[in-house]
């Protein structure tokens, strides 16, 4: 299934990805992150805030944004 | 939900014919300003090491990692741009610009629209940063421009200000004069404007603003109810400030000094001299002395406005008029003069 992935860690990207069908958000930020702390971020799925095994479906906008992003 | 949906749906199409109209082919472009930016600041870090400038060198190192990491993060968006799949940006449609708009409503309590100024703005939490009240900020986004290629789009305007006193337009550690500066997020915000992610934009923003990072403020917080003094750049806290009564500068108590007279303090620059003991007094206490025009403090100043010298000076030269002016009374030996041998003999011949 073809999801869109939105990474606002770093240079912020948005992109049509897709993912095996019951993939859950916990996995897919572990595949997209690597090491990243799931803590350090607000994980939203359509623009809700969504629990970590929550399963995608199919056209979900999921995105990835930093707790906490710094000016300078 | 303040806003009826017809306004929403009526936004979402105009800021979405801003966003195609504004598209233009996918171009690739090496980051070379930060790169001679960069080598600019390297450059002048390694004078300012040799001039032995340790302050001037710190403060170019901070500069420098910050450039550095911009540099790094520009590079990293083009590879995830050329790595992408897809070949062109993915932008919100009117149907996804309506339902951002509705996620902003639900997020930030209301939706301001204007669609005459072209503007949307949603109004922060009051933010509190390391025990600093910085209140409420109100996040506007003007969406003709989102590519943001002449100006920023947005501004960040304090609703109940409560600025750095050492600086009335920094109203946050990372916004001046209403325009944010964006540090690690700039890329990111930047994009999420490009694509029309009006939900991210606005939180990324916020989320900014709730962030405080102490490497480069505008002003740090710790010094956010402090002065400057004007004169040793020493930073004191505000309520152990004192100001110059003359030119009305801010000194810290070192610097600051009274007036003897008047007790009044003064800055180097506004305190004059008593011409007669050397101390400090403002020129509204001194008083020129009536024979030789010193400037004396009042303590110089003897009652018949004539300075210690000038008073001195009188004295003795009274003195000596009395003592070279004679008179019988006060010689009386002249009178009886003791003649000297011979006086008034003549030499007769035998």
């Amino acid at each position: 299934m073809k999801i869109l992935l939105i990474n606002n860690d770093g240079g912020g990207f948005a992109d049509y990805i897709e993912v095996s069908a019951g993939t859950t958000v916990a996995q897919l930020f572990e595949q997209k992150m690597g090491d990243a702390e799931a803590r350090d971020y607000l994980i939203r799925v359509n623009r809700q805030p969504c629990p970590p095994n929550q399963r995608l479906q199919d056209g979900d906008r999921i995105s990835i944004t930093p707790t906490k992003i710094e000016g300078a | 939900m303040k806003h009826p949906q017809k306004q929403f749906w009526r936004a979402a199409s105009r800021i979405y014919h801003c966003l195609v109209s504004e598209e233009s082919p996918t171009q690739l472009k090496l980051p070379f300003e930060d790169w001679w930016h960069c080598d600019r600041l390297i450059r002048k870090r390694q004078q300012a090491q040799r001039r032995g400038w340790n302050l001037a060198a710190s403060k170019l190192e901070r500069e420098l990692k910050s450039g550095v990491a911009q540099l790094i993060q520009q590079l990293e968006t083009m590879h995830q741009k050329l790595m992408s799949d897809s070949s062109q940006q993915h932008i919100s449609s009117v149907r996804e610009l309506y339902a951002e708009l509705l996620a902003l409503d639900e997020e930030f309590g209301e939706v301001q629209l204007d669609l005459r100024a072209q503007t949307i703005s949603v109004s922060t939490e009051p933010i509190e940063l390391e025990g600093v009240y910085l209140g409420s900020f109100e996040i506007c986004l003007k969406y003709v421009n989102l590519k943001m290629e002449d100006a920023s789009p947005y501004r960040v305007f304090a609703r109940d200000p409560n600025p750095a006193i050492t600086n009335d337009s920094v109203t946050h550690p990372h916004v001046q004069s209403e325009v944010v500066c964006e540090g690690e997020g700039q890329m990111v915000i930047r994009r999420s404007l490009e694509q029309g992610r009006l939900f991210d934009f606005f939180t990324m923003v916020a989320s900014l603003l709730r962030t405080y990072n102490p490497d480069s403020p505008y002003v740090e917080l710790s010094n956010w109810h402090s002065v400057e003094c004007t004169e040793c750049a020493d930073v004191i806290t505000a309520n152990a400030q004192t100001r110059c009564k003359k030119c009305e500068i801010t000194l810290c108590t070192e610097c600051a000094r009274d007036c003897s007279d008047c007790d009044s303090p003064f800055c180097h620059e506004c305190l004059s001299h008593c011409d007669t003991c050397h101390g400090g007094c403002c020129t509204s206490c001194l008083k020129q002395c009536v024979q030789c025009n010193a400037d004396c403090c009042q303590r110089c100043l003897l009652k018949n406005e004539r300075c210690s010298d000038c008073d001195a000076e009188e004295l003795e030269e009274t003195e000596e008029e009395l003592q070279e002016t004679p008179s019988s009374d006060s010689n009386p030996v002249a009178a009886t003069a003791v003649q000297s041998d011979s006086l008034g003999e003549t030499v007769i011949p035998a």
